[in-house]
């Protein structure tokens, strides 16, 4: 399947121009050949009309000579020398006769005389049998036979027979029969000429071929079969010849005179209207493939344009433009498209400029709200650090002497309260080296278990670094509270108020 | 101005003309074509000097026939060669040598020589005169020759030429006919004439001469009533000096080749050469155009009644009337 519309509109056009050319071209060449055929076989026709007349005048003409000259002679009543003298004067002066001989009524040779033969008395023959003799005998006229060839040089022979009428009695006395020499007659049919390379044969009622303007032909004993079909054949000599055969007869022999000219002479016309027509065939698809591929390009090419400006645009290049190249339908359409890409091309700016603008104000709001999360960061940072602060604050260690530590606690103490103090108590006892922890929970509200076990924890580790943990502040309700806890005391050394406690870490 | 790449025609007209000068192209070469001429030459043995006649006949109708001499057509001739056959065979050769495309061969021994030295090669042989082709070796049969050589046959011509001569001098008392006796073409020539002879009535004397001057030795020895005939013989040729010596006597002669009849003989009934020649051309020209030899029949010579009138009058002899009108050539 051909997509290019170049390729499709030059076929197109190349067919347009050619097609009816040729339908044109083969009809005008058919009817030419069969015109040249026609006109051909007709000419072929005169032509073997007249070979017929000369051929059948040239064997008729030299039998009257030779009736002429017997009668003129009286042969009958002649001497024997005289008849042979008289018959090799026939011989010589026609040069159409191989050999000549006088008959006797009964049919046997009485004088005989060759062209190029000496005969003896011995070569006389009986002859009553020869189909010419006994019907010249017979009809008392004048007898045509069958061709034959020469054994010596194999040229052809007619036998005929006359009959000598005796002038006094008007009675056949005999018969003179000889042969009639057709090599004559190749002379005849190559002297007539037509055309180029035209040529006529006579041909006997058997095919062969007795004249032929190439003595070759006869020669070798050629054979024309088929004598009844004209038109174009194989020629007699080669090729392919456009022939034409008339039949008639000499005497009582019937011969055929066959016309031929070579096909390519006959039907050069037709030829020719062939050749120029297939010139001109050939001209037209040049000119019509070259005007057609320039005038398809003119129109395609613009296209292909256009078609190529929409795929950039599809891609997004608008900053393709068609290319105008008339005032035609295909430059409107060209600066249609231009308009069309202009249009597109101011739309996409404006909407280029308004996404521009929304991101600019976008981009700003994000910034503040960023700042606003940073502030918000830096302020809760600022507020696990005041948170810290006043947690190491909620429970502060004070070195009342290099030995002693007091840590007064006071709210409610949590879990997470009760690790800070431990934590506090711990670091601070490491960093000062103190061996007295004096932990004061007047201020401390409730004591649960799990701040008596919280405390006892402190006290524990405290010992651990070496320290001996004091409890002081323990209210009343603090004391009830931790009795009823059940909390094994008596690892810790307690007393009723600060005071107390630093006298007794004082004593120690 | 070279150079500037036809500024003046746009491109797209530039490939419009290259597309008609191409199309012009092709129109012309479909309708001309060129012809080339193609050159012959021509290889001549003769061993008969009254056969070149042959060759003039032969060379002009193959002018007529479009092969001219120094255009399209060399002849290489050498002349009459001698007739013994190492002569011959070195002139064949040396016309084989340099690529003949043609022979043309008068007489027997310059065809069966060549004939021999083509054997295996495709050139062509045309023989001019060869009196029996078949009996000689020259061809197979006269139809279809077989080999590469074909030509035209004498026919039987010395019989008649005999009988003529009797006709013209019936009151001589002998008729004498001169050969070699190794003259393979005067033996094959003679044999038929003391059947004719006797037919005729006539006395016939066959006299043996290997040497023009055995030759003219016999003619003076003949009565002063006989008549000559002469038979091709190319041992003895040229015969012109033997039929000045016949004439001389005051014998007439008569003779199977016609070219005698220039040099004195009173008749003769024989080709005539030129004729001849003009036959084998034609024969020739279908040769160089491919027809194969072995196909080409032989073809027989015309035979032709010549009486010179002259010498038959120089002699006293009265020619009949009725024979002079039957005459081809009468020299007067």
């Amino acid at each position: 399947m051909i997509t290019s519309l170049q390729v499709r509109l030059t076929i197109l056009c190349i067919a347009l121009a050619t097609l009816p050319l040729s339908f044109i071209g083969v009809l005008l060449a058919w009817q030419s050949y069969q015109l040249q055929q026609q006109s051909a076989l007709e000419f072929e026709r005169q032509v073997t009309h007249r070979a017929t007349l000369q051929v059948s005048s040239y064997i008729t003409n030299v039998v009257d000579k030779l009736v002429l000259a017997l009668q003129t002679a009286d042969i009958g009543n002649a001497s024997l020398v005289d008849q042979q003298q008289l018959l090799s004067e026939v011989i010589l002066d026609t040069q159409a006769f191989d050999e000549l001989a006088l008959l006797d009524r009964s049919g046997h040779e009485e004088v005989r005389v060759g062209l190029t033969t000496v005969f003896a008395a011995n070569d006389l023959r009986n002859r009553s049998g020869e189909e010419a003799i006994s019907n010249t005998l017979t009809s008392e006229h004048p007898y045509y036979s069958t061709i034959r060839f020469s054994e010596t040089s194999n040229e052809p022979l007619m036998s005929i027979a006359v009959p000598v009428v005796d002038v006094r009695s008007g009675q056949v006395s005999g018969a003179v029969g000889g042969n009639v020499r057709l090599k004559p007659i190749w002379d005849i049919v190559a002297s007539i000429q037509f055309g180029d390379q035209g040529t006529v044969a006579i041909i006997d009622s058997a095919g062969r071929v007795v004249a032929h303007r190439d003595p070759s032909v006869v020669l070798r004993g050629t054979i024309v079969n088929d004598l009844n079909a004209e038109g174009a054949y194989p020629g007699i000599a080669g090729g392919e010849v456009v022939r034409t055969i008339t039949a008639f007869t000499v005497g009582n022999q019937g011969l055929y005179a066959v016309a031929e000219l070579p096909l390519s002479e006959a039907l050069g016309p037709a030829y020719q209207t062939l050749l120029t027509t297939s010139a001109l065939l050939l001209a037209t698809l040049v000119i019509a493939a070259s005007v057609g591929f320039i005038a398809v390009r003119r129109v395609v090419r613009p296209i292909q344009g256009l078609a190529a400006t929409a795929r950039a645009i599809s891609t997004g290049d608008l900053s393709r433009n068609a290319i105008v190249t008339g005032r035609d339908e295909l430059g409107d359409l060209a600066n249609a498209f231009n308009t069309m890409t202009s249009r597109l091309r101011h739309l996409l700016t404006d909407l280029e400029e308004r996404v521009a603008d929304r991101t600019a104000a976008l981009e700003g709001a994000l910034n503040e709200v960023q700042n606003r999360a940073l502030e918000q960061e830096r302020l809760l940072t600022e507020n696990s650090r005041q948170r810290e602060t006043i947690r190491g604050l909620s429970v502060p260690v004070l070195p009342i002497s290099t030995h002693t530590l007091v840590m007064p606690l006071v709210g409610e103490l949590d879990s997470t309260r009760l690790h800070i103090v431990q934590e506090q108590a711990l670091r601070a006892l490491e960093r000062s080296r103190a061996r007295h922890l004096v932990l004061d929970i007047t201020g401390v509200p409730i004591i649960d278990s799990q701040v008596a076990e919280g405390l006892l924890a402190v006290v524990q580790a405290a010992r651990l670094l070496g320290a001996n943990v004091i409890l002081v502040g323990i209210r009343p309700e603090v004391a009830q509270a931790i009795v009823s806890l059940d909390i094994d005391l008596q690892s810790m050394r307690t007393s009723n108020d600060l005071q107390t406690a630093l006298g007794y870490i004082a004593k120690n | 101005m070279a150079g500037t790449n036809l500024p003046c025609i746009r491109p797209r007209a530039r490939w419009a003309i290259l597309s008609w000068v191409i199309v012009l192209g092709l129109l012309l070469s479909a309708c001309g074509g060129t012809t080339q001429t193609k050159t012959y030459t021509i290889g001549v043995v003769n061993y008969v000097p009254f056969l070149d006649q042959v060759l003039e006949g032969f060379k002009a109708k193959m002018a007529e026939l479009g092969y001219v001499e120094g255009k399209n057509v060399t002849y290489i001739y050498h002349g009459v060669t001698a007739p013994d056959p190492q002569t011959m065979d070195r002139e064949v050769k040396s016309l084989l040598d340099q690529k003949v495309d043609l022979f043309l061969t008068m007489g027997t021994l310059p065809t069966l020589t060549a004939k021999q030295a083509v054997a295996g090669t495709e050139i062509p042989v045309v023989f001019a005169p060869v009196i029996n082709p078949v009996a000689e070796g020259a061809v197979e049969s006269i139809n279809r020759p077989g080999g590469n050589v074909t030509g035209i046959q004498n026919g039987h011509t010395i019989a008649k030429a005999l009988e003529w001569l009797h006709r013209i001098v019936p009151e001589a008392s002998q008729v004498h006919v001169l050969y070699h006796p190794e003259d393979e073409v005067a033996r094959t020539s003679i044999k038929p004439l003391p059947e004719v002879a006797s037919t005729i009535g006539i006395e016939l004397v066959l006299d043996e001469a290997h040497t023009p001057e055995d030759a003219l030795a016999a003619i003076k020895a003949m009565p002063k009533d006989a008549a000559l005939f002469f038979v091709p013989s190319p041992s003895l040729e040229p015969l012109g000096a033997l039929i000045d010596a016949a004439a001389k006597r005051g014998l007439p002669v008569g003779s199977s080749s016609h070219s005698h009849l220039q040099n004195g003989a009173v008749v003769t009934y024989a080709a005539i050469f030129p004729v001849m020649g003009e036959q084998a051309a034609r024969m020739a020209d279908q040769l160089l155009k491919g027809t194969k030899p072995a196909d080409m029949p032989v073809e027989t010579a015309e035979l032709f009644l010549n009486i010179n009138l002259k010498a038959a009058q120089t002699l006293g002899l009265d020619v009949p009337d009725a024979t002079l009108r039957q005459a081809h050539t009468v020299i007067r």
